[in-house]
């Protein structure tokens, strides 16, 4: 299994994610320049899209990113079954690209919040969460201003009925319609969550609630 | 007769002219010394220093760099005083530089600082506190440090005042803001409510970083021939006069100063952060300095006066944001902005790595050996001064100190009468008290955790830890404890021994924590020195420093002063000495954080509880001997948790530690005959703390009274019998969440 990290000038999570990846699950990883254009699949089988603020959050988070060289890589990976997980302000670039759906909107507190939440796992059956137990409560921390997500009635009920809906929160914690907290694209390749696992993957830190999301990619790689 | 009175009306306007002339001269220099903040002494020093009349570029250069904020002119012979070294750390930079340097071994090196950003926070919270932030992390960042660490101390006026509560948000976003974006944890700090800091608020922010390069990077421009390459946001008008701004007291005019407020940009600062360590690890960059109070004019005059080298610098090569004029180019303080110096064949390389970060760098100008800062605006040279005289011979005033002539009034609480609902009651209203209530809702908008180094947030323990990396970013054991601290309502009352305080409680706060105290960074400030009484305060405070160094043996490696803290002609602020502390763990694992963590611990009281008068009395002896005591038994594991006794003493501390885990307490204590019931349950005798322990283990000090005073019990609670009465608390912890987690 071989890691990427794709950073964005503004990308603040980037070595976080290169930490966990490198020292803790012991894996190839590579850091990847936004104006990257090569054929991602050649080198990465899993791409993370690590937390921060690309372009300054200007205009809105993510919304000069999806216009960043890599993204026509990022997408065709995408199409070709490459897995991709966006923490974060990854999360917020990948809706804003088109990959995942709904928004992601200032939190109702109207401020940034910085704190342990509990999540719910949704659905365990995807390559990200195969580890975790269905309805499994699980804790990490968000770090995020504009988290609060959003999508018209009528998706939301696609998403359900997709099972596209992987983490939710536990209580309202920014706003978020159904609590949700973290989805995926229909075919489960991609995924967005707000929460931060990387910061939760070792007990020093506050938790390891976060190793298994990292881990449950890893059993994909053996049976790939 | 008409002829003559034509032909005397004729010659008398050449005389009128001439005197007109020197009047009008006369005039423009009052209102540009007026302007500048110049004193008339000043400016014959200046017109000696210099041995011509400055013109007007020249003055406002001078201006900004004599300002008491660049120059520390009522401050400099109190500075001089504080230990700068010690025998028990290695410095590799002291005062003088951009920021403290302590070498901890095996390639660790921390940069440290604190600096305030408290005129522009008053006017404008938002940017004031902003770049109050992203000032001092391009300290830090100068040196060749990666930035990992922010604190900030906040005094405000009460959160009840509209107005101070506008200000107070607005800095938070501020703080949160810069410090979010640009990836750097924000790890603890403290606010303080009090009505003198209505109209001057305080922002004190610190910052701490880890060296990446092999040697700290020069600030001093060597080499000459080499160029000056200027790297980062274009200057604009934004700041301009901003240092000179800085160290005047506040009025009712003060609005008008908005553009002396720098405006911060942090996506900018997070490309600097990168593009600046990539530039100094290449090896590339000869000496380097941020641009921050008097920008340009600051940078070029004490990267030359370092080195006794000269500088010349093209104005009309420095990237702008519209077209200025040449003093504005020399006084705007538009954030963001970095100067170096590198050899000139190595020009092109540099360039090239901030291009990669997408930053502008262009060369300015070059070193020369001329020993003269030598400035050029549209192919004309409109600066020519000997450096020094703005960095070294800036004037010194020694100013008259005097205690204030009326002694302070505090009146001491009653009692609180000995029944369990009004001991209750005290007890909850302390914890929604605005100086005691939750900081949650401030530290939950600062990302407290990127960078997977924090390891006590803020709330969790008495200081804030993280653990400290090899330049090769891979883990070390050692962690680092950090904090901030200093109770103004103390140094109101005994300035010295208030200062002393300060030293210790944020020593007992790294001590707590497991740490052993390294060095102080501190923030002096006060009001108007020239005022005797303000003065006295700041030189019984430096004083108090002093002594709490000189106990602990650690010196003083960095500050920053501000004076003239005060609005208009009225009273100043409380005087307030901030103390920042950092303190090294040999093993980040064992730190200690203050929530209470295994059911059937036995809960000690360590330290003596006395009668206190408005400021409490501090025995070193004893103080020193709980901090040794601390680490040590936190060092082979005997402690489980521990929490200093500070402000509103044992009943608050107990509290914190319930809230702060998932466990509760049941403590039972004895009051002795001579002690209030008060000083027992509120007090705020110094050298305390409260430790948990496994019950197999005992606790025994010859110099420290230890007693064991109760159980943690499984039952979230906290529940506090007196020997010889029966229960004076039993509060759920949720009961106790709820009062402390009021809404300000």
């Amino acid at each position: 299994m071989r890691f990427g990290v794709v950073r964005f000038p503004g990308s603040n999570c980037e070595r976080d994610c290169l930490e966990v990846v490198a020292r803790l699950l012991g894996l190839e990883v590579h850091l990847l320049d936004y104006r990257e254009t090569t054929d991602l699949k050649s080198t990465i089988d899993c791409l993370i899209i690590p937390g921060g603020f690309s372009y300054g959050d200007y205009l809105r988070a993510g919304a000069v990113a999806k216009a960043a060289p890599i993204m026509d890589s990022i997408k065709k990976f995408a199409s070709q079954d490459g897995l991709i997980i966006g923490i974060c302000n990854g999360f917020q670039i990948l809706t804003e690209a088109g990959l995942l759906p709904g928004v992601l909107l200032n939190n109702s507190s109207g401020r940034f919040q910085c704190q342990d939440v509990k999540l719910k796992i949704v659905n365990n059956d995807t390559p990200f969460t195969n580890l975790y137990q269905n309805q499994e409560i699980v804790t990490m921390p968000i770090a995020h201003a504009m988290g609060n997500y959003t999508v018209a009635e009528k998706e939301l009920e696609s998403l359900k009925a997709n099972k596209q809906i992987i983490f939710e929160y536990t209580e309202d914690v920014n706003g978020s319609i159904s609590q949700i907290a973290g989805v995926s694209n229909k075919n489960k390749n991609v995924i967005g969550l707000m929460p931060h696992p990387e910061r939760c993957c070792e007990k020093e830190l506050g938790g390891v609630d976060g190793l298994k999301l990292f881990q449950s990619i890893l059993r994909v790689g053996v049976t790939l | 007769m008409t002829a003559t009175i034509d032909s005397n009306k004729h010659s008398s306007p050449t005389l009128d002219a001439k005197s007109e002339d020197a009047n009008e001269k006369k005039a423009k220099l009052e209102a540009l010394l007026v302007k500048y903040k110049i004193s008339d002494s000043e400016y014959e020093l200046i017109k000696k220093l210099i041995e011509k009349e400055p013109n007007e570029i020249e003055l406002g250069m001078f201006g900004a760099m004599w300002s008491e904020h660049c120059a520390y002119k009522n401050s400099k012979p109190l500075l001089r005083l504080f230990p700068t070294t010690s025998s028990k750390v290695k410095i590799l930079a002291g005062p003088g530089e951009n920021a403290g340097i302590i070498d901890l071994g095996d390639g660790i090196r921390v940069a440290f600082k604190i600096e305030s950003h408290n005129r522009p926070t008053a006017i404008e919270p938002f940017q004031g506190a902003t770049t109050g932030v992203g000032g001092i992390l391009r300290d830090i960042l100068t040196l060749g440090a990666r930035p990992i660490a922010f604190l900030n101390s906040l005094h405000f006026g009460p959160h009840t005042d509209e107005h101070s509560y506008h200000l107070l948000t607005h800095a938070i976003s501020g703080i949160a803001h810069y410090g979010n974006c640009t990836g750097i944890p924000t790890v603890g700090g403290q606010l303080i409510f009090d009505e003198s800091y209505k109209a001057n608020p305080l922002v004190n922010a610190m910052c701490v970083g880890l060296l990446e390069t092999e040697n700290p990077i020069p600030s001093a421009a060597t080499g000459v021939g080499n160029s000056i390459i200027y790297v980062g946001s274009e200057t604009g008008r934004d700041g301009l006069g901003g240092a000179a701004f800085a160290s005047s007291g506040l009025t009712s005019k003060s609005n008008k100063d908005r553009p002396a407020v720098q405006v911060g940009d942090p996506f900018l600062g997070k490309l600097l952060i990168e593009a600046c360590l990539e530039a100094f690890k290449s090896g590339l960059v000869v000496a380097s300095q941020d641009m921050g109070a008097a920008g340009l004019t600051c940078a070029c005059c004490e990267m030359s006066a370092k080195s006794d080298v000269g500088v010349d610098l093209d104005l009309d090569l420095v990237p702008t944001r519209g077209e200025l004029q040449a003093h504005e180019y020399l006084l705007s303080e538009s954030q963001e902005r970095m100067l170096f110096i590198a050899e000139k064949e190595n020009e092109d390389a540099l360039i090239k790595i901030f291009e990669k970060w997408n930053l502008k760098a262009s060369v300015v100008g070059k070193v020369t050996d001329s020993g003269l800062v030598r400035i050029f605006h549209k192919g004309q040279q409109v600066v020519e001064l000997p450096p020094k005289a703005l960095t070294d011979y800036a004037p010194e005033y020694v100013r008259n100190a005097a205690p204030p002539k009326m002694s302070v009034n505090i009146t001491v609480k009653q009692d609180v009468p000995l029944n369990k609902e009004a001991i209750e009651k005290e007890l909850l209203a302390l914890l929604a008290s605005p100086n005691l209530c939750s900081r949650a809702w401030i530290y939950e908008q600062f990302d407290q955790q990127v960078g997977l180094n924090t390891l006590i947030k803020p709330g969790q323990g008495d200081a804030a830890v993280v653990r400290l990396r090899y330049p090769n970013q891979e883990l070390s054991d050692k962690g680092l404890a950090m904090v901030l601290d200093c109770n103004p309502f103390y140094i109101k009352v005994n300035p010295k021994l208030g200062a002393e305080i300060a030293v210790a409680e944020a020593a007992r706060n790294i001590a707590c924590v497991g740490a052993k105290p390294l060095a102080i960074t501190d923030n002096l400030n006060f009001g108007n020195p020239e005022y005797p009484e303000s003065f006295w305060y700041l030189e019984e405070s430096v004083k108090g420093i002093i002594e709490g160094c000189n106990q602990l043996e650690i010196p003083v490696v960095s500050g920053n002063v501000s004076l003239y803290n005060q609005f208009a002609e009225g009273e100043g602020i409380l005087p307030t000495p901030v103390i920042g502390m950092i303190g090294v763990l040999d093993s980040y694992y064992k730190a200690s954080s203050i929530a209470f963590s295994s059911v059937g611990d036995n809960i000690w009281l360590i330290g003596e509880t006395k009668d206190e008068k408005e400021c409490p009395v501090l025995d070193w002896e004893k103080e020193k001997a709980l901090h040794q005591f601390l680490q040590d038994k936190i060092s082979d594991g005997s402690i489980n948790s521990s929490h200093d006794l500070s402000e509103g003493g044992l009943l608050i501390a107990l509290a914190e530690s319930v809230m702060a885990g998932n466990l509760g307490a049941a403590v039972e204590l004895t009051k002795a005959d001579y002690l209030r019931l008060n000083s027992l349950l509120f007090g705020e005798s110094q050298s305390r703390a409260i430790v948990t322990t496994s019950p197999n283990i005992q606790l025994t000090h010859s110099k420290l009274k230890i007693e064991k005073i109760g159980q943690v019990i499984s039952d979230k609670k906290l529940k506090v019998d007196l020997k010889g009465f029966g229960c004076i608390i039993d509060t759920s912890k949720e009961t106790l969440i709820s009062a402390n987690q009021v809404k300000l």
